[in-house]
């Protein structure tokens, strides 16, 4: 008996087996990690390198859903298109009622809804996508959720989620420090995706809000700066640890 | 079969001693709009700011009842935001002024009657990338509560317009500075002040350029 095909169907042992493999598509998805710093915030994903004949500028891993919310995903990038076209628009929404911008953990609690939503009627699938949702509240607030193909909503001060997102986990669990300036947070994020990520400036997109200032996609030049230094940082620590001869 | 109780009820427009006006120049746009606000005989305040930011670069001068008014410029604020945020580029003035008409036109044969708002849609264009149609520069549109669209050098709403519209036949020039042309406004609203017999409170200025929006002191 396989308890596999309904989404709408427990299995024996208490799974929806569908929603696990929601998971297992959003394992498969380039990674994205999302770290918060003192006041800023930094989202950094693993950008497939670029086909040649592609317009590289339309493929957007990280996507916009007002002036002081982004969102990086993991997972199927069609399926994050459509939640982040349904988080602008409950954006938007929010603020036609209430004049204020939209407050962060709302649109994160309204995604995670979405999700949920997608699991418990039949004749649909789950959104096979875990999203990074990074926003700065009007009164400074700055924080990071990260929702899952469940519907399951947590804030995280670190996270990453997508392929190899064990060893970015573990890096960050290791190194992170809560107080973190801004370069330094960038730095952090930078250099927790890079444990994974094969080198290069190019195969990187990060995003920087800060508090008080517009948020920004980080250049490509500052980029290469940025993982010269990890870089450097990493050389010399492993000479440090290589036994002496 | 449900019951419905149906009620139709249609407000005729008035104008209600508002004005607005717009200027359109060679690299800026000015708009003002009357402060007064009144309930039937009743002033409410006498310096209302009608002049509503959609967005960095576009400027909306409103008059019409307040209610309505109000409840048509913020949503119009606020639906041309996701697919803005989705492109990544902003909307040209033009397809605003679109959407706009769209919606007052819209919304004649429905939710009882058209918007009671007549407006000037001012806005700057900037050449951002390819994406852009190509568009660059000021452009103002003239708006009316029946979905009447015209792109127009310069425009104005109300009682107030007709004595306006006389003064900028007169003395508008196309390539005028910012200083000529709020000069011009003032003029305007002078007229306005002399010639109407009911007060329209305090102007409120608004110049658009290529830095944005910004407001005139008085």
């Amino acid at each position: 008996m396989s308890y596999d095909r309904a989404l709408t169907v427990f299995s024996p042992d208490g799974h929806l087996m569908q929603i696990k493999y929601a998971m297992e598509a959003v394992q498969r998805g380039a990674c994205s990690v999302g770290v918060k710093g003192k006041d800023s915030l930094v989202l950094c994903v693993e950008r497939k390198t670029a086909t040649q004949l592609q317009d590289s500028r339309t493929v957007k891993k990280i996507l916009k859903i007002d002036d002081h919310i982004y969102l990086a995903f993991a997972g199927l990038t069609a399926d994050a298109r459509v939640l982040a076209a349904r988080a602008r628009n409950e954006s938007q929404s929010f603020t036609l009622n209430y004049e204020d911008q939209v407050d962060v953990d709302y649109l994160a609690r309204f995604i995670a809804h979405t999700q949920q939503r997608y699991t418990q009627s039949g004749g649909r699938r789950p959104f096979g996508v875990s999203t990074i949702i990074a926003g700065m509240d009007a009164d400074g607030k700055h924080s990071i959720y990260m929702t899952e193909p469940s519907g399951n909503l947590a804030r995280w001060s670190a996270v990453a989620c997508g392929r190899n997102q064990k060893t970015v986990r573990e890096y960050l669990e290791n190194n992170y420090s809560p107080d973190a300036n801004e370069e330094d947070t960038l730095k952090m994020a930078v250099r927790s995706l890079l444990e994974v990520v094969d080198q290069g400036a190019r195969n990187i997109e990060v995003v920087q809000l800060r508090t008080g200032k517009p948020a920004r996609f980080v250049t490509e030049e500052e980029l290469e700066k940025v993982v010269k230094e990890v870089e450097d940082e990493r050389e010399r620590e492993e000479s440090k640890n290589k036994p002496k001869p | 079969s449900k019951a419905t109780v149906s009620v139709l009820y249609w407000k005729p427009y008035t104008y209600n001693m508002e004005t607005a006006i717009g200027i359109c120049l060679d690299d800026h746009i000015v708009l003002a709009c009357s402060g007064n606000t009144a309930f039937y005989y009743m002033v409410l305040t006498d310096r209302e700011d009608k002049l509503v930011q959609l967005d960095d670069n576009k400027l909306v001068a409103a008059t019409g009842e307040q209610g309505g008014r109000v409840a048509l410029l913020q949503y119009i604020k606020c639906a041309m935001k996701p697919a803005m945020i989705q492109k990544g580029v902003q909307n040209t003035t033009k397809a605003v002024a679109n959407f706009m008409r769209q919606t007052l036109a819209g919304g004649l044969r429905s939710r009882g009657g058209a918007y009671p708002v007549n407006c000037l849609l001012g806005g700057f264009d900037k050449q951002e990338s390819q994406i852009n149609d190509g568009t660059y520069g000021p452009s103002l549109f003239w708006m009316d509560y029946m979905g009447a669209m015209q792109k127009l050098d310069y425009g104005t709403h109300g009682y107030g317009g007709s004595f306006v519209t006389a003064c900028l036949d007169r003395h508008y020039k196309k390539n005028m500075t910012q200083e000529e042309s709020v000069a011009l406004m003032k003029t305007c609203i002078k007229t306005v002040h002399t010639r109407l017999t009911m007060s329209s409170g305090q102007f409120v200025i608004k110049v658009i350029d290529k830095n944005g929006v910004r407001l005139v002191e008085e």
